[in-house]
């Protein structure tokens, strides 16, 4: 963390921030079932056992984590974090029906139906009617997942982390880590070791999925950390599109959520990965939110594979999270769209690394950062152009706007060109936002605070446009709410 | 962080200080001597800084260590040839000084009344208290404490050279010289130079810098090491003009750093020229620290074989409306690297201040490198800033377009490269010396041979 | 008629530098006044100060709109009560599509009056006919408000809101400036159009030519913050034939009781 300190609030027409309002800030009551805190060998072991893993999988969680006891803790980010007391964190947490799994959704206890009918989460008749198949993660563990017939009979594999590692142990061996070494860094080393649940996805050879694949994650149990792993593998020529999103409830001490996200795509596979991110972000005074340390990254494995990044992250009292590309195949295509937006305390420092291996490879990177009230808003990014990566193409745009007196924007891409036939071309800007596009809409009788997310909406539509359909009506609602009160 | 150095570079460490007189030189005042035990002691505890550093992540210090293995202390040096001023590379009728092997002398083109070059020891003596007080404040203002300040405590405990130029309130200085010159001797040194700069307010001066080698070429002349720290003080309203070309031997080692404190309405316009060198780095640093201060700095570089040209920018915005712009072109062949890291921060307060960056590069070699990082930190919301990198190569468009107007492609690609290069000689107020600095531009690219430009 | 806008002793400072000095005007319902006079005598700050933008700061003097004191409305509530400006140059706001942003408008100042909302196939209906009066093509329709439009595009997507808004009193700000011949015979038959009893317009302007199109029923030549002289549309055809170095002369005081001037009448 740098030495510079944010300035006092002052008031202004735009950055008077009044308390806003977090939809999803509800506990559910429910029985569950979970561990102590704390964290050690037996811990692991634990998990492993209560999940009836093979003895590979223990071992590859307990060489995780003693190679992570080896870390330290990465500070390089540009961000303010207190000390986090890893013994104090649980790190199981599940409904107790999970005992006696259920088989089909009607099994599933009420309340959290009810729970993910409340985020607006379609597990039920509502996903038939949506047409998107749905794995729905609450704490450690996946609650259902629908759709699960009608996939199968394309030859596609979802389901829960826990169940492919019963049905499928063969395909998770051979790609789990292959992405994100469990070793790869301090947070993907805790998660290796610790993680509970997630989701799994097998897009066969030549199968182009019929429908859009979701997961909804949510963290309700006090005082735990959630760790899921979510491995998706596309086999040659085949595509899908998988959504994200993520809630949890309203506490006041900060809570941990720790990911890992690998993808592979074969030869001329596609991958689209879209993420609408709003874990609580805490109260108007920082207090309380979650710690989102998150390491996403794909492997564009086989020749002119695609692999596209697309995340709207509103929530989250920090966020530290890096959606990458290794472009390896030839002819690979890596994308990063992404708006994060930061009021309050929130802090983010994210981006994107795009590792250009092979021929002919080309990135995309466009970002959006938002900064308002206190809001500390980090764009970091890495594009290298390996000496044999001929031919290999990046553009990047990365643009902050600035909403009130206190908030920051920063910008830290990294550059790294090894080969003279690659073009890289990088722009950002950063400034207020714009006073005379603010006096434009309210001289035609538009309320300042419509304006301001109208003119912020606009801003991001490049990267609204990459989302599907029912994530981009979500992801715009969202940062409304998110912009709710950043004006007065 | 409490990371012991690693053995490598901590032997280097041991040998650098080793090299420079054993005593450090008396007779100063007290303070002097007990702030350079100080950085003494920061430097051999931390050693030099590597590719963990984040300052340093692309900055190999492999030559530095391959010419400390048999470096000789400064003391050691020839002391002849030294007392008269050596003539630049390119001529010009300006006073300044010239400094060679441990020893400077001043021109003997009069310096203009109001206008002084003096050795800090000569200064700290006749000065009157309030300036003696700013060079006491400059002094201890240098940062030099852990491994990334590891040459700035070098500089100062070793200090073998350090002068004082002073520009008095509302004088016009016209144009002063600095002619460094690597000596052509068979073993190699390392020099620690410091040269404070105090335009009072008012003030005016253009620096001309020039860096050349003797015996340029010749395999038998070891490589030098030079490390240069300059600080400058602008008063209010001060002007200066700061051009450097940059023709030193090509094992040679220079590390430079510049460091402004730049009060109300001041400005510091830079134009830097690096077309030889071996490990080249340049890192300068300006606080705006008085409302409407601008700093402009501009930077072209031509480098090939397995040179290194690194330039480090921080420009720190801490008063309101202040402006800086950041542009730098480099031209990359053979096994060469560049680096780039243009920094600015706009300080909670500094409202109404604007910044722009422009990095762009053209390699030419498939071996060469480069790793340019522009970076903002902005703190105030009424802001303007802006900034673009590329790296890539000469538009195919424009080749075409001068070679279906008759030009071959060779010459095509020479003149655009050329003209890449040139956006930095167009941005000096003087014209001749853009003209005179685009020739020696010219030779620069001509010397790397551009039809490799040709071959990708 | 009815009193649309009363301006009297007006006196406003953009960063704390007087620009308006003692402005009288009277506006009656459907009457068109122009405002002419040499760069920086306060013209655009006269459309700024109506509008409530941020940083013209009124000290002294008073603005009644309809009755109302116009100065103590925001910005967004006067443009609800039906002032509209056309920009002199009318920003761009990237990634807001201009059809949304209209409607998001109109929509805005139907509630402020207890209208009901209209939905978008209403409003697509309503926006097909303005632009048919205009003569306006649909593809300005598709695009980000004023992004990459041409500085003729620009001003009619001006009147083509003023259209679709329909304001009570139209500030028209130098919507001339910058157009060919063409262009500015459409906007002013545009505008043209939209004239009509219980409308007002104020065509703010540098030059006559616009006032061939627009008749205005009032000239008023501002100078140095002040109504120099007021006249009737002979006045504007003078201007242009002497210039307004003949107004520093103080040669228009001399027309002032031949045109009739009525301050604050």
């Amino acid at each position: 963390m740098s030495s510079i300190e944010t300035s006092k609030p002052s008031e202004s027409s735009v950055d008077h921030f009044v308390q806003q309002k977090y939809r999803h800030g509800f506990v559910t009551d429910i029985e569950s079932e979970t561990v102590p805190p704390g964290l050690n060998e037996d811990t692991v072991r634990w998990i492993s056992a209560r999940k009836q893993e093979p003895e590979w999988l223990l071992e590859w969680r307990l060489k995780a984590y003693r190679h992570w006891l080896k870390m330290p803790r990465p500070r390089w980010a540009h961000l303010n974090i207190d000390p986090i007391d890893f013994q104090a964190i649980s790190y199981f947490s599940a409904p107790k029906s999970d005992a006696d799994r259920p088989q089909s959704l009607d099994e599933v206890d009420p309340k959290l139906l009810e729970t993910y009918d409340k985020l607006g989460v379609p597990l039920h008749e509502r996903a038939r009617l949506a047409g998107v198949a749905v794995d729905a993660v609450f704490d450690s563990v996946s609650v259902g997942t629908t759709f699960r017939a009608e996939l199968k009979k394309a030859g596609v594999i979802f389901c829960s982390f826990s169940e492919a590692v019963k049905d499928h142990p063969e395909l998770v061996r051979q790609y789990l880590g292959t992405v994100v070494p469990a070793r790869d860094n301090f947070f993907a080393a805790l998660n290796s070791a610790v993680f509970s649940d997630g989701s799994f996805v097998f897009i066969p050879k030549g199968v182009s999925c019929p429908m859009e694949l979701s997961t909804y994650f949510r963290i309700n149990a006090a005082e735990t950390g959630q760790f899921e792993r979510t491995l998706i593998v596309a086999e040659e020529s085949s595509s899908v599109s998988y959504l994200e999103g993520c809630t949890a409830p309203m506490r006041d001490e900060n809570q941990l959520h720790a990911a890992v996200v690998e993808l592979v795509a074969l030869d001329d596979a596609k991958i689209k990965y879209s993420t609408v991110q709003n874990w609580y972000p805490g109260d108007e005074n920082g207090v309380g939110g979650i710690y989102n340390f998150v390491t996403k990254r794909g492997e564009c494995r086989g020749d002119r594979s695609r692999i596209s990044w697309t995340q709207v992250e509103t929530g989250s009292a920090i966020t530290w999270k890096y959606p990458s590309c290794v472009l390896r195949g030839e002819g690979s295509v890596g994308e990063f769209y992404s708006v994060a937006l930061t009021n309050n305390y929130q802090q983010a420092d994210t981006g994107t690394k795009m590792i250009h291996l092979g021929r002919d490879t080309r990135s995309t990177i466009i970002s959006k950062g938002i900064s308002a009230g206190k809001g500390q808003n980090a764009y970091r990014g890495l594009v290298k152009i390996d000496r044999k990566a001929a031919n290999a193409r990046n553009f990047t745009q990365c643009d902050s706007m600035l909403i009130g007196k206190g908030c920051g924007a920063h910008t830290f891409p990294y550059i790294e060109v090894g080969n003279a036939s690659a073009k890289v071309e990088h722009e950002a800007t950063t400034s207020r936002i714009g006073e005379d596009q603010l006096f434009y809409c309210l001289q035609r009788g538009i309320a300042e605070e419509d304006a301001v997310s109208m003119i912020v909406d606009g801003f991001c539509k490049q990267v609204f446009k990459e989302l599907p359909m029912e994530f981009a009506v979500e992801a715009k609602a969202l940062l409304e709410v998110s912009l709710e009160g950043a004006v007065g | 962080m409490n990371i012991s150095p690693d053995i490598r570079t901590a032997g280097l460490a041991d040998r650098l200080v080793a090299s420079r007189p054993a005593e450090l030189a008396a007779g100063g005042p007290e303070w002097l001597d007990a702030m350079r035990q100080v950085a003494q002691q920061h430097f051999l505890q931390s050693g030099l800084p590597g590719n963990r550093d984040e300052a340093w992540k692309y900055t190999s210090l492999r030559r530095l260590e391959q010419l400390a293995a048999d470096m000789i202390p400064p003391g050691d040096r020839p002391a002849d040839q030294a007392e008269a001023p050596i003539e630049p590379m390119w001529p010009m009728d300006a006073p300044g000084f010239s400094y060679r092997a441990g020893h400077w002398a001043l021109r003997p083109q009069a310096l203009p009344a109001g206008v002084s070059i003096q050795t800090l020891q000569e200064s700290l003596q006749h000065a009157d208290k309030a300036h003696a007080r700013v060079l006491r404040d400059m002094l201890e203002r240098v940062d030099v404490r852990g491994r990334q300040q590891a040459f700035a405590a070098l500089n100062t405990a070793a200090m073998d050279t350090a002068l004082v130029i002073r520009v008095a309130a509302g004088v016009d200085a016209g144009t002063c010289l600095a002619v460094w010159q690597s000596a052509g001797q068979t073993a190699a040194q390392l020099a620690n130079v410091r040269v404070l700069l105090v335009l009072e307010p008012g003030a005016r001066l253009r620096l001309l810098e020039q860096f050349q080698a003797e015996q340029f070429g010749d395999s038998a002349v070891a490589g030098q090491a030079m490390n240069l720290l300059w600080q400058a003080e602008l008063g209010d309203g001060a002007e200066l003009s700061h051009v450097r070309v940059q023709r030193d031997g090509a094992e040679n080692v220079l590390l430079t750093f510049t460091d402004l404190a730049q009060q109300a309405g001041s400005q510091y316009r830079y134009a830097g020229f690096e077309l030889s060198g071996g490990l080249v780095r340049h890192d300068i640093s300006s606080r705006l620290l008085g409302p409407g201060a601008h700093a402009d700095v501009s930077a072209a570089f031509v480098t090939d074989g397995e040179r290194h040209v690194d330039h480090h920018v921080k420009i720190d915005h801490v008063s309101p409306g202040c402006s800086s712009e950041q542009f730098f072109r480099g031209v990359l062949g053979g096994h060469s690297r560049g680096v780039w890291n243009g920094k600015a921060i706009i300080r909670p307060g500094a409202d109404g201040s604007s910044v722009r960056q422009s990095n762009a590069n053209l390699l030419l070699s498939d071996l060469a490198e480069m790793d340019t990082k522009p970076e903002l930190e902005i703190y105030a919301d009424e802001v303007e800033a802006s900034h673009g990198a590329t790296v890539g190569q000469l538009d195919e468009k424009a080749v075409f377009y001068l070679r279906s107007r008759g030009l071959s492609e060779d010459l095509a690609r020479r003149m655009l490269t050329a003209a890449f290069c040139h956006e930095v000689t167009g941005r000096l107020e003087d014209k001749q010396w853009a003209e005179r600095i685009g020739q020696l531009l010219d030779e620069a690219l001509q010397a790397m041979g551009l039809k490799a430009a040709g071959d990708l | 008629m009815t009193s649309m806008l009363s301006i009297r002793n007006l006196h406003a400072s953009v960063g704390g530098k007087a620009i308006l000095k003692g402005i009288n005007l009277e506006v009656k319902a459907g009457e068109v006044h122009a405002i002419m006079g040499p760069n920086g005598s306060g013209k655009s700050t006269l459309g700024n100060v109506i509008a409530g933008r941020d940083g013209y700061e009124v000290t002294q003097g008073e603005v009644l709109y309809q009755g109302k004191n116009l100065l103590e409305l925001s910005p967004e509530d006067r443009a609800c009560e039906g002032v509209f400006l056309a920009f002199q140059y009318p920003v761009e706001i990237p990634g807001v599509n201009n059809t949304y942003f209209l409607r998001a408008a109109l929509n805005a100042q139907r509630k402020y009056r207890g209208q009901p909302e209209l939905d978008s196939m209403e409003f697509l209906r309503l926006v097909k006919d303005k632009l048919e009066i205009l003569h306006i093509s649909d593809n300005l329709l598709h695009r980000a408000v004023n992004e990459g439009f041409s500085g003729g595009e620009k001003k009619r997507n001006e009147i083509f809101q003023m259209a679709v808004l329909e304001p009570s009193l139209a500030v028209l700000d130098e919507t001339d400036s910058g157009l060919d011949i063409d262009a500015l015979r459409l906007v002013a038959e545009g505008v043209n159009r939209l004239r009509s009893e219980d409308r007002s317009l104020i065509v703010v302007t540098h030059y006559q030519r616009l006032l061939e199109y627009i008749v205005p029923d009032q000239v008023h030549v501002l100078a140095d913050g002040k109504i120099a002289a007021s006249g009737d549309a002979e006045l504007a055809v003078q201007l242009e034939q002497q210039g307004y170095t003949w107004l520093e002369q103080g040669g228009i005081a001399s027309v002032d009781a031949a045109s009739g001037q009525r301050p604050g009448a």
